[in-house]
């Protein structure tokens, strides 16, 4: 009877709900919190908030040891709920800044990195325009994997790895840069493009006084204006050689000469439907060839040059050396000029070219 | 005084049994460490993070349950050296996955590589037969450059798995691929072109 009583009084007891209290969900929540943290890289982000919270989740979880020690009447869960909420509110506000710190260092790396394509274009076009195919266009082109590598790298949150590969990414370009650069630095200077003005004005000065056609040809922006009684009278497109940019200083080195010439012979049937020769190399050309040979710089076997011509057969800027122009403008400057006219080349007329420009900006 | 020293030896006896005998498992520790640096030497921090993590957890976890056991009294170390002989357990199972895992990156690597060579080789053959007309002439020789740039890239891809970098190797491949596409589409447009007159 007595024994019925107790079982009785327990059976009460269990029923009214003094019983094992459940699990806290913060226990869990606390464990995939510490994954996401360590997953985020806390330990690098930060150091200092990752290392205390480590250690307050450990002390919370030894208390919740100790608590699960007791009968489970007697265990009581809402303190340490209370030790794990605010943990894990410490832990949210670590996400919170590791999330907020890789957002910034994903913008300055896209930042970075359009700046860098930005700079890349501009490059790439100034190659284009002088028909660069070597080295520096290789190694832009490199540059550009690069450049995508970085973003893949980004991407995936690795932005020591993508910052490595930025760094990589502006060495490669300067390197171009510098390909470019010695290719492009008479562009640039001053005094080179005085003396071309100069050359330009002499040649309208010729016409205008002699009440004669000249030809001034604009290597750099490709253009070649035909004057008449020094007033411009047509304006055309024309190709260069291979390396036409450069100033012509033997055979085969494919640049397009520049100077003060005439037109020596009207060729109606050239391979390049019609051609107007002109007197390249000059007295200034062969002066210049004499020097070069005489300091070296050239081999004792290679020659000037010659037979460089103003020619039909398409402006696609791929001539040996010559001035390409469209077979109809090939009439028409056909029918203009005369054995004796003059043709000045010259590198550029303008110092502030866009694509300079843009080369100066950046 | 006789039932006093018997007591008294039997005390003693007790204590020396709970205190001295239980003693700190430095071996199981040691061992378990170079199970985890066995991994670690595995490159299981590259192709077993998360594993590793786990195991490294555990350690923390069993280094706790020895320090918290040092501190008694009456010493019990079973738990701990359970935890130690899991850690070691649980390290040779993670060893024993990463040649499987290295195995797939590096095969990932070198099947992105093959694809990678396939699309420069056919820009090559392409640019080879381009058109060479007017108004393309300049287009095809500065693929031609850009392809050698694309090339010399895909040469670094070779350098990234003998280096056993295959995450990288496979980024690289992947964007060679893309760049050596887009050189193949651009050339097929221009072929389409001149066909088109």
């Amino acid at each position: 009877m007595r024994y019925r009583r107790i079982a009785l009084y327990f059976l009460a007891v269990y029923l009214t709900g003094c019983r094992t209290p459940p699990v806290p969900p913060e226990v869990e929540r606390a464990s995939v919190q510490e994954q996401q943290l360590w997953r985020a890289g806390a330990s690098l982000y930060a150091p200092r908030e990752y290392e205390e919270y480590l250690e307050n989740i450990k002390q919370t979880r030894q208390a919740f040891a100790k608590e699960n020690l007791k009968l489970g009447w007697f265990r009581k869960y809402d303190l340490l709920r209370d030790r794990f909420r605010t943990t894990i509110d410490s832990g949210d506000a670590i996400l919170a800044g590791i999330r907020k710190e890789k957002e910034e260092r994903a913008c300055r790396i896209q930042v970075e990195t359009a700046a860098l394509q930005k700079r890349l274009s501009t490059l790439s076009e100034i190659s284009l325009s002088f028909n660069e195919w070597g080295r520096a266009r290789q190694r832009l082109s490199q540059a550009d994997v690069m450049l995508k590598e970085a973003g893949l790298m980004a991407g995936q949150a690795k932005f020591d790895e993508a910052d490595g590969k930025l760094r990589s990414v502006r060495d490669v370009i300067k390197e171009a840069e510098g390909v470019c650069l010695r290719l492009l630095n008479r562009y640039m200077d001053q005094r080179q493009i005085d003396s071309w003005r100069r050359m330009a004005e002499e040649t309208i000065a010729e016409s205008r006084a002699k009440g004669i056609t000249a030809i001034v040809v604009s290597k750099l922006e490709k253009r070649m204006v035909i004057y008449k009684e020094g007033l411009a009278v047509a304006e055309f497109d024309v190709g260069l050689g291979f390396n036409g940019l450069s100033d012509k200083l033997h055979s085969g080195d494919d640049a397009t000469p520049e100077g003060r010439y005439q037109i020596t012979k009207k060729n109606s049937s050239s391979q390049f439907y019609k051609a107007l020769l002109i007197n390249y190399p000059n007295e200034e050309d062969k002066r210049r060839f004499a020097a070069a040979k005489q300091k070296r710089e050239i081999p004792y076997w290679v020659g000037i040059g010659g037979l460089v011509e103003i020619h039909g057969g398409g402006e696609d800027s791929l001539t040996r050396g010559c001035i390409s122009v469209d077979d109809k403008v090939m009439d028409e400057l056909f029918s203009m000029v005369l054995i004796g006219t003059p043709v000045t080349i010259v590198g550029t007329l303008d110092r502030e070219g866009s694509i300079f420009k843009a080369f100066k900006d950046e | 005084m006789k039932n006093f020293m018997k007591v008294l030896a039997f005390g003693l006896m007790v204590a020396f049994v709970f205190t001295s005998c239980a003693k700190v498992p430095t071996q199981a520790i040691d061992t378990a460490k170079a199970a985890i640096d066995s991994v670690v030497a595995a490159k299981g921090d590259i192709y077993a993070k998360d594993e590793l993590k786990m195991l490294n957890d555990d350690m923390t976890a069993a280094n706790d349950e020895v320090t918290a056991q040092s501190k008694k009294f009456f010493k019990k170390f079973g738990k701990a050296k359970e935890m130690l002989a899991k850690i070691v357990t649980d390290a040779d199972s993670v060893k024993a996955l990463i040649p499987a895992r290295i195995e797939e990156a590096k095969n990932a690597a070198v099947q992105a590589q093959t694809e990678a060579k396939a699309a420069v080789d056919e820009a090559k053959a392409l640019l080879e037969k381009a058109p060479k007309g007017k108004g393309t002439k300049a287009d095809i020789e500065a693929m031609k450059a850009d392809l050698a740039g694309i090339e010399a890239a895909l040469a670094e891809v070779q350098t990234a798995i003998d280096g056993q970098d295959y995450f990288g190797a496979k980024d690289k491949a992947v964007v060679v691929k893309e760049k050596a596409t887009g050189i193949c589409d651009q050339v097929k447009a221009a072929i389409e072109k001149v066909k088109g007159r």
